[in-house]
């Protein structure tokens, strides 16, 4: 498992710093609905943007860092770090200079190749790991300090990659009390938790299954209920549905799509454009630090800029830019269905 | 033809194989892979068996890439487990090069004929250095050292490792991509002539995942007859000569590619997407678009799409354009530079 | 994955049995076995046998599972009545070869011993078959409470035995895979050498510990931090059928000492 060991699993081409150096200055301008300054009304609102700052924000190529300097400890940011650097073995850092900002409500995904520490940064989170240098606040509890670490773990709940080493119990209803129980929350009302939290997650009347005998896209929406059942304010999901099969992955993001709806603030690790496109804002880590930070719009646009950092290219992207090149008048989508509006439109135009 | 499935049924309450579960511990739980799981979880008790493959018939050609499609527990990995006899059919034959697998001769030679990768193969990597372990099959082939030592720098170099810098390397120290390009090299150094892999790309990146299918290709390409089994259609549409569709146990479709995905709905059905541009392409089609049927990847459908939407201007007929569509076009004609770069998906 | 268990994966149910609190059925579990080794006579265990077909019966498990779940443990029987069949001399000599010799006295024997482990083996199954083991983890940790004063540390011990009985399947299906995948690799296994045996057990510790520390991780991130202040879904708590049960057992006592003196 790569992410036992993310010191070693660095692959050659993701620690080099001449690269990381000229990320920069080879950004091209984004060619977004929102940054070609919309020349079609109709086209840019309906470009698929779940987020009104997409078509509002300016055509800045991609706001590094765009985290606003706001007091640290302020309440309505869910997760802030500042200066975040952290390393295993107190020699090469997985993280560097990490400052983000997360408001409570947002759906972020937080995207980048093997070793580009987003894992790492995930578990900062959740204070299992503490930064070595530079803070991290969640819901203004400062991580470092040990009496709120609890507080912390319950607040912004976690589930991780592999279905099969995330639960503790052999039955279900079980392993959902696990967390709230060792809250010390009373039994009758464990009993109430554990049986919304399955019900939020689809899984009614799965209380006396047995774990070992679900899907492994059943038993991740588990792991969510065992975090739910903690009621939490964020939710982590580090590459949770990188084991599961398309099904399982999807039922897991309609879900995630639920919860943000019900006010909880999501972070998304992951590794699946497709999934990172249905986020609210994409931070894309490299190396460490943050490469970019803006919409899906904006960021997942950037086909070169994505190839750079080892990332796969969405594909209504690839298909738009494929269309642009053979004179096709798009513009470039993240969302097969808005390209799909837009085509339409143009074919009953032809 | 190197292997032919005919009329393979397999059950994991088969007495066949309840025989071989009492035998030993290791055997008792046929449970394999994780695909086995869902049939054994359900399997019934009253006698009535559940099959976790049924009436499978297909052959493996002589250099040819065949893909295996399924959803979880589909039986995917309970066939590629009959390619080299390590599970029996309860009913139908597996044939090697015309011999039956059920023979244990034939399924002992089999063995380094076809090289098999199960799922996360760097989870079964042991031994103290990289060269040990790829060492192993060859060893147990019964080669002397001289040419053990020319198959594991073969098989090294075969999988783009640096045979200097990695052999004398524990293979627990290497990066997770690395580890399974040293799995890979273990299976490699057998020489087999027919390569079975089971979900080869399953939790790498996308970049390692892109390195790995070109290594894939190129083997195929210096002769390796493979079967390869993914969740990723849009893997075994670019790779894969024909596709075997499973679904509980029973074949679905056998056929190339742009046969097997014309099937976007009913594919759907068992919990399978289509590649994503051949999905698009059906949308269209029901929104309209004139798209003849064939596989597309992004490239092609760009073209096809191309087509469609500009025949009337190239006609010359300017009357049909539509003063929108000129805007937006002169809209981008003032974008500058196009992308230049090529992206592996568009090969 | 019914069989990967040893013996008697949990059975869901809401029988009187099922709902017995966790430490006095632990406790009980023993009791009852105890009273199989008093039994000294065939009447003994038959009326043994009667007692534990009536818990299954109560407990609502069918016959065939039930014998299913002790189906893996079943050689124990097959070699001790072997054992008793060859080596026990006595009475009438029915055939004799080297140095084995089968005679009424190791026949009747071997039956004795091997309806006695059945009945053992069932017995131990009824309580793994009723209880989940995250409760017989509790109970056990309740036990050894007294000897925490002692410094014994009760509460990790029985989370590490947990723990273990929860993953055991999973490594008996890692072991299947990775004995495949060097079967695969021209392993020959019946040579039962060195470099083999590691093919197997290597991977297979790096896979627990793999295991254990992402399993580690995630207990941690939901707030684990001992059995300090933790409370429980299903609080164990002493009730009616446990003192019912208690009876019980003592009268199933009294039943086999009963035959003891009747039919010595």
């Amino acid at each position: 498992m790569p992410d036992s060991s993310p010191q070693k699993s660095m692959s050659p081409r993701e620690s080099n710093s001449d690269l990381r150096a000229a990320v920069p200055d080879s950004v091209p301008e984004p060619r977004t609905a929102a940054s070609d300054g919309a020349p079609d009304p109709r086209t840019a609102a309906s470009d698929g943007a779940p987020d009104p700052r997409a078509a509002a924000s300016d055509s800045a190529p991609c706001p590094r860092n765009a985290a606003p300097a706001d007091a640290p400890g302020s309440r309505d940011a869910a997760v802030q770090t500042h200066d975040l650097a952290f390393s295993y073995d107190g020699d090469t850092f997985v993280l560097q200079d990490v400052t983000i900002r997360i408001p409570r409500g947002e759906f972020v995904a937080i995207l980048g190749g093997n070793g580009s520490g987003k894992s790492t940064l995930a578990k900062h989170m959740n204070a299992l790991l503490m930064p070595d240098h530079g803070n991290v606040t969640v819901l203004g509890h400062d991580t470092a300090d040990e009496e709120s670490t609890y507080v912390i773990r319950s607040q912004a709940g976690m589930v991780f990659q592999n279905p099969d080493d995330q639960l503790v119990a052999s039955l279900v209803e079980n392993d959902v009390a696990f967390g709230p129980e060792n809250l010390g929350v009373p039994a009758n009302e464990l009993r109430q938790r554990v049986d919304e939290s399955l019900s939020e997650v689809g899984l009614e009347g799965f209380q006396t299954r047995e774990t070992a005998a679900l899907s492994g896209g059943q038993k991740q929406r588990v792991a969510v209920a065992g975090v739910l059942a903690m009621r939490p304010d964020i939710l982590i999901l580090d590459e949770a549905t990188s084991m599961l099969d398309p099904q399982g992955r999807k039922k897991l993001m309609e879900l995630c799509h639920q919860l943000h709806r019900e006010g909880k603030t999501i972070v998304m690790i992951t590794h699946f454009m497709e999934e990172a496109a249905q986020a609210q804002r994409v931070i894309i880590l490299n190396g460490g630090r943050v490469a970019c930070d803006g919409a899906p719009e904006e960021v997942l646009t950037q086909s070169d800029l994505l190839e750079h950092l080892n990332l796969d290219v969405p594909f209504a992207c690839t298909l738009s830019l494929e269309l642009q090149k053979r004179g096709v008048p798009v513009h470039v989508h993240i969302h097969p269905d808005s390209l799909k509006e837009e085509l339409c439109r143009l074919h009953s135009n032809a | 033809m190197p292997l032919a499935f005919e009329c393979v049924s397999y059950s994991y309450d088969a007495p066949k194989s309840r025989k071989k579960r009492a035998k030993s511990f290791s055997r008792r739980h046929t449970g394999g892979g994780h695909d086995a799981q869902a049939p054994q979880a359900n399997a019934p008790s009253d006698g009535k068996r559940v099959w976790a493959l049924h009436d499978v018939s297909f052959t493996l050609d002589d250099g040819e890439f065949l893909g295996l499609a399924g959803h979880t527990g589909s039986g995917k990995s309970t066939l590629i487990q009959h390619a080299n006899g390590l599970l029996h059919p309860a009913e139908g034959h597996v044939l090697f090069d015309g011999a039956d697998l059920s023979d244990k001769k034939t399924a002992q030679t089999c063995r380094s004929a076809v090289g098999l990768v199960f799922q996360y193969p760097e989870h079964q990597l042991f031994a103290a250095t990289v060269y040990e372990d790829v060492a192993f099959g060859p060893r147990n082939l019964g080669l002397d050292d001289e040419e053990v030592a020319r198959r594991v720098s073969e098989a090294l170099r075969l999988v783009h490792l640096d045979e200097a810098d990695v052999a004398q390397r524990s293979p627990f120290e290497l990066s997770g991509g690395q580890q399974r390009r040293v799995a890979f090299a273990g299976v490699l150094a057998m020489q087999p002539r027919v390569l079975v892999m089971d979900e080869p790309v399953a939790g790498l990146d996308p970049v390692a995942r892109e390195e790995f299918l070109e290594l894939i290709e190129e083997l195929h390409r210096h002769g390796l007859s493979i079967m390869m089994a993914s969740h990723s259609m849009e893997d075994l549409a670019r790779l894969a000569d024909r596709i075997l569709v499973l679904d509980h146990g029973e074949a679905r479709w056998l056929g190339v590619p742009e046969e097997v995905f014309s099937h976007v709905e009913e594919l759907r059905e068992i919990g399978l997407n289509a590649p994503a541009s051949q999905q698009f392409a059906e949308e269209l089609r029901h929104a309209g678009f004139a798209l003849p049927e064939k596989l597309y990847d992004e490239a092609s459908l760009a073209d096809a799409l191309a087509q469609q939407l500009k025949p009337h201007r190239s006609a010359g007929a300017d009357d049909l354009r539509s003063p929108l569509a000129d805007a937006a076009e002169q809209q981008l004609q003032s974008v500058p530079s196009q992308p230049t770069s090529t992206h592996p998906k568009e090969r | 994955m019914p069989d990967t268990a040893l013996i008697g994966r949990y059975w869901p149910g809401t029988s009187p049995v099922h709902r017995m609190d966790a430490r006095a059925k632990l406790v009980l579990s023993l009791a009852l076995m105890a009273v199989t080794f008093v039994a000294q006579t065939f009447w003994g265990l038959a009326a043994c046998a009667v007692f534990v077909a009536a818990f299954f019966a109560l407990s609502r498990i069918p016959l065939a599972k039930a014998l299913r779940s002790i189906a893996p443990l079943a050689f124990i029987v097959v070699i001790t009545a072997l054992l008793n069949i060859f080596f026990v001399q006595g009475g009438t000599v029915y055939a004799q070869w080297w140095i084995f010799c089968i005679s009424q006295a190791g026949l009747v024997q071997a039956a004795f011993i091997s309806c006695r482990l059945l009945l053992l083996l069932l017995e131990a199954s009824l309580l793994t078959l009723t209880t989940q083991t995250l409760d017989i983890t509790d109970a056990f940790e309740h036990l050894l409470k007294p000897f925490a004063k002692l410094g014994l540390p009760a509460h990790e011990l029985s989370m590490m035995m947990g723990i273990a009985l929860r993953f055991l399947p999973q490594f008996a299906q890692e072991l299947t895979t990775i004995y495949r995948a060097q079967i695969s690799r021209g392993a020959r296994f019946s040579e039962g050498r060195m470099r083999m045996l590691l093919s197997l057990t290597v991977p297979l510790f790096t896979s627990a510990f793999r295991h254990a520390e992402t399993l580690s991780g995630a207990m941690e991130a939901r707030c684990y931090h001992g059995g300090a202040g933790r409370t429980r879904l299903h609080p164990l708590r002493f009730g009616r059928i446990d003192g019912i049960a208690v009876c019980v057992i003592a009268l199933m006592l009294a039943c086999v000492i009963a035959t003891n003196f009747v039919f010595a």
